[in-house]
């Protein structure tokens, strides 16, 4: 029996669990969800609003105002985020003018202060990406943002500090009063009891209420979609951009996150199904069109993920049910708590406290026997160079990068599992520590957090795909792992800078060819850096043969090809570090690194040769609709999964994209034992190779279907089903054409990004059209001694190519560093290459003529062209000619020319033609 | 079927003659009609796939040493879902001798550090 039991834990549940624990009373949290923070907490827009909105005397004005000025406050003992940014809200038009003068007015009914309207050149001047039709806004100062989830989770830390317990998966069913108070009893049939109940079961709220007190209240589910920007995109505005809001809520709102990404949504729709956080096709299209009201130039190919959140709106009274309802002595309501709800949660969670304290008669504890700890954890990415090599130095688990797009580090991984309301799942180590939250969306991550979870919990890895949010049954809570790696040896910090002369970034194929061309150049002092584990890079996980025709004339697998290199290394004696990340590459060739042997450490390099390779395109970059489930991985992840870590994704399997990793993966996943639906093309033509179009797919009868696309994904926990149909020539989906396949997993080979963060903290200017960096023909990007080379440079096909321009690129490295030291040099005048008609990014971009020998120029074209020819021009004059049967996306086209033929030109032209 | 050479995938025909001789069509280059006698006749596939290793969840990687025939697949497959090798492995170690009577050996493709 306990005195209170507080029914939910989102945000509300927490802060009134957290208000209690001030209190000396025994309290218990019930949540129906495996973590804190599942419900309408996860998905919303994380605004701090002023509280202008709310019509006055209502609890929304109330506590919105009262919640507001607590924020700040709350969010400085919680150690968790706030920024106050202020709000904007947009007016388009005469009658919206009339619309802000009414919010400014009920504003200052509701005390907002510091409310202001901006005519359209100081808004202009302030926000410049606000479209040009924007006439006038609102300015409200005391609007802010925040992290929901964060706050929700240091809220419920600080609760269980103070003595409050949490229970999870504990889905209450059924409310009745019991002989000395409460009897609550889940869907699973276990019971507790407690003196008072406080319902704050948010969307199911009503169901609780609607057991004990006769005024009955009714929650309409009310989705919202959203997406959410990369942070290169984080720029684009200061304060959150508000429409002037209509019927169904505040509208479309653009706005930048405490975590550097814009979140753009939400629709406003109300659906039937409590729990269906799915998104559609149709809602996310008119997002966008109404987001692009305020901003006009909003990059959609910039999302990276999409997602929807369930407001829990009260459709009697419209308005927050707060406390006691009168005859229900020791039931309280936070029931109908829909925006701004997260505002209003803290002083919800007061007010409420203040009242089951009063009902019970309770005392606040003395300020002493209150702890104020959240199991904080130092987040590696907001450190300082200094603060995170004292902190390797402290625990070398903060050298390991787990997250590269987040900077997130095994340290903070294995804190956010052993907190007191640590995470268990995927989803749990997401909203902790953001790691699988970046560009990439866990493509890199996931198979390394499934270890960390395994190792903390005592449960196979394959217990955590079942879900990506509901724990697995029979966690064994910090089993006390030993370290089975290198990871916990004392950090071995070496002081000060430590010269080298030529430093690869990447142990892949292109790095190692580089290496090994750099020391065979003549450079003694080369040192290849790796960040995961072992050397050969995605090779290692290329078991399949058809590797090395072209250089080796036979046909190698990707860990043989790899090894020849790595062999070669290793005769060399050229030092390979693994395990360490690179953190930041200077325009001086000053190069960051961290690892968890040898702490923060900083070369000074002469040359550096970029080879970082690429990432793949996630699912949130396609904006696929449907529901986030467990089962979808990129290609690369699951094949990662399966032929490193031996961890099987699925049993039914469709792929969408047909380049090649997703058709080897095809015959993988049927090696495995799995069986393989489909592989689905968006465009007429597969940019894989015909012969794994055959070997792969035909071979065991697995159907490609060309011109589909995937338009649905269902399942709450994990995948159950897709949804394909045919797409027409705008690639856009057939209504009628629709066809479903029950699967558990569903792949993504969409696509390979190069991977080009560090290139950018160089200043390298990177190409938009093949999205590595721009070089000359020696590999040298725009930034003196920075070479590129591999997938980060452009994409390819084979890796035969890679070595080849790998070479050219280590051999310059080690001129370069051979070079006099600090001699700027006069650069050659360069000819320009340039893309001509059915040519995509040609590598490259600029060709010195100086000189002899022959360069490898090579791009991909742009469509499919049969009997053609592809030339290099300049003017009229041809330098070169190549016939070709055919010409297709997926097979990039290379030639050798002499430089001779350059000299004297100013640029030319590669181009196809007939 | 479809040829593999190149990207163009043109789609073969084989033809028995009278004489036994293979007649091919609708390839445009020596290459297809080469590789259609060779499906028709004996096609063979290399085949990639992973092993287990005592004590640990990591799989090894292995292929048959040349290509087998096509029709093996699932028989090699199978063998090497029965095998489980000891660490340490060395890159070319046999994993099996002779898969399925094939006279092919199944070799390690990368080490596998105890």
């Amino acid at each position: 029996m306990e005195d209170v039991i507080v029914v939910g834990a989102g945000v509300v549940g927490c802060s009134i669990a957290r208000s209690l624990s001030r209190y000396s009373l025994s309290v218990r949290v019930l949540e129906a969800g495996s973590d804190v923070a599942e419900g309408a907490t996860k998905a919303n827009s994380a605004i701090v609003h002023a509280g202008f909105d709310a019509k006055p005397g209502t609890n929304k004005a109330k506590f919105n105002l009262l919640g507001n000025k607590m924020f700040a406050q709350v969010c400085a003992e919680l150690k968790v985020p706030f920024k106050p940014n202020g709000s904007l809200v947009l007016a388009f038009s005469d009658e919206d003018k009339v619309e802000l003068q009414k919010l400014l007015e009920r504003g200052r009914t509701n005390g907002v202060e510091g409310l202001e309207i901006l005519d359209q050149a100081t808004l202009r001047a302030r926000e410049p990406n606000v479209s040009d039709e924007a006439v006038a806004a609102l300015w409200a100062p005391t609007g802010g943002i925040c992290c929901p989830y964060d706050l929700t989770f240091r809220t419920a830390e600080n609760a269980a500090a103070n003595g409050v317990v949490f229970t999870f998966d504990a889905r209450v069913a059924k409310v009745e009063q019991g002989p000395a108070g409460w009897k609550l009893t889940t869907d699973d049939g276990r019971t507790f009891e407690a003196k008072t109940v406080v319902n704050a079961a948010g969307v199911h709220s009503d169901e609780l209420n609607n057991q004990v007190n006769p005024v009955k209240y009714n929650i309409q589910p009310r989705r919202g979609e959203y997406y959410m920007l990369d942070r290169s995109e984080g720029n684009a505005f200061k304060a959150t951009i508000f429409q002037v809001p209509g019927p169904m809520g505040k509208g479309i709102l653009v706005s930048p996150t405490v975590d550097g990404t814009v979140i753009v949504g939400p629709s406003s729709e109300d659906i039937a199904d409590k729990e269906d956080k799915a998104t559609t096709a149709e809602i996310m299209a008119k997002v966008t069109r109404l987001a692009k009201r305020s901003f006009p130039a909003l990059p959609v190919r910039a999302a990276i993920k999409n997602f929807s959140g369930i407001r829990a709106h009260e459709t009697t009274v419209g308005d927050f049910v707060l406390g006691e309802p009168e005859g229900v002595p020791g039931f309280f309501n936070a029931l109908g708590v829909e925006s701004p709800g997260l505002t209003s949660a803290p002083a919800i969670g007061e007010f409420l406290a203040e009242q089951v304290a009063a009902r019970l008669g309770a005392a606040k504890k003395p300020a002493e026997a209150i702890s104020d700890d959240v199991s904080y954890w130092p987040k590696t990415r907001e450190m300082t160079p200094d603060e995170l090599a004292e902190q390797v130095k402290k625990d070398p688990t903060y050298g390991r990068i787990i997250c590269r797009c987040e900077t997130v580090t095994e340290g903070e991984i294995r804190a956010a599992i052993r907190a007191r309301v640590g995470a268990r799942t995927l989803d749990g180590i997401k909203r902790r520590t953001r790691s699988g939250m970046g560009r990439c969306q866990g493509g890199f991550c996931t198979p390394r957090l499934l270890e960390i979870l395994s190792q903390e919990l005592g449960l196979p890895m394959e217990a955590f795909l079942e879900s990506r949010a509901k724990a697995p049954e029979g966690i064994e809570k910090n089993p006390h792992p030993t370290a089975t790696d290198g990871n916990r040896r004392h950090a071995d910090v070496a002081a000060g800078e430590k010269a080298v002369d030529v430093l690869v970034i990447g142990a892949g194929p292109a790095g190692l060819a580089a290496a090994v061309a750099a020391r065979e150049a003549g450079c003694e002092d080369v040192l290849i850096l790796e960040r995961d584990d072992a050397p050969g890079g995605i090779l290692q996980q290329c078991i399949h043969n058809g590797f090395g025709l072209h250089r080796f004339k036979e046909e190698l697998t990707g860990p043989e090809y790899a090894h020849r290199f790595i062999d070669k290394v290793n005769e060399l004696k050229i030092p390979i570090e693994c395990r360490t990340m690179v953190l930041d590459v200077a325009a001086d060739r000053t190069v960051t690194t961290i690892s968890p042997t040898h702490g923060m450490r900083i070369f000074k390099a002469k040359s550096v040769v970029l080879a970082m390779g690429c990432r793949e395109r996630p699912r949130g970059a396609l904006l696929i609709p449907g529901t986030r489930p467990a089962g979808v991985f990129t290609a690369g992840t699951a094949q990662r999964l399966v032929n490193m870590e031996g961890v099987m994704p699925g049993k039914r399997v469709v792929i969408l994209g047909s380049g090649d990793i997703g058709l080897i993966m095809a015959r993988r996943m049927t090696f495995q034992g799995a069986k393989v639906l489909a592989c689905v093309e968006l465009m007429p033509y597969s940019s894989g190779l015909k012969r794994n179009i055959v070997q792969c797919l035909d071979d065991y009868g697995i159907p490609l279907l060309l011109s589909h696309t995937v338009v649905d994904i269902q399942g709450r926990d994990h995948l159950t089903g897709v949804t394909v149909a045919q797409v027409d020539e705008k690639r856009q989906p057939i209504p009628g054409t629709e066809r479903h396949f029950d699967c558990d997993t569903l792949l993504l080979s969409v696509g390979l990004l190069p991977e080009n963060e560090l290139s950018k903290t160089a200043g390298v200017v990177l190409s938009p059209v093949t999205g590595g960096a721009e070089v000359d023909d020696a590999m040298q990007t725009s930034v003196p001694g920075v070479f590129a080379c591999g997938n980060v440079l452009h994409v390819h096909d084979l890796v035969d190519y890679v070595s080849a321009e790998a070479e050219i690129a280590g051999r310059a490295a080690a001129a370069h560093a051979a070079g006099p030291a600090g001699a700027a040099g006069v650069p050659p005048a360069y000819v320009q290459v340039k893309d001509g008609f059915g040519v995509r990014g040609t590598v490259p971009q600029r060709i010195n003529p100086e000189g002899d020998g022959k360069v490898a120029v090579s791009f991909r074209p742009a469509g499919v062209y049969k009997d053609a020819a592809w030339i290099v021009r300049a003017g009229d004059e041809v330098l070169c000619r190549r016939k070709s049967r055919i010409l297709t996306p997926g097979e990039s086209q290379r030639v050798e020319i002499d430089r001779a033929l350059f000299k004297g030109k100013d640029e030319v032209i590669v181009e196809v033609v007939k | 079927m479809t040829c593999i050479n190149c990207p163009m995938g043109c789609q073969l025909d084989v033809e028995k003659l009278a004489d036994g001789t293979l007649k091919v069509t609708g390839n445009a280059c020596l290459r297809g009609e080469t590789y259609a006698k060779q499906e028709v006749s004996a096609p063979v596939r290399m085949v990639t796939g992973l092993v287990r290793v005592k004590g640990t969840r990591r799989p090894l990687c292995v292929k048959t040493k040349v290509a087998i025939p096509k029709g093996k697949i699932p028989d090699v497959l199978a063998a090497l879902a029965a095998v489980e090798v000891e660490a340490p492995v060395a890159l070319g170690d046999a994993v099996i001798a002779d898969v399925c009577g094939t006279g092919v050996p199944v070799v390690a493709t990368a080490p596998f550090a105890k």
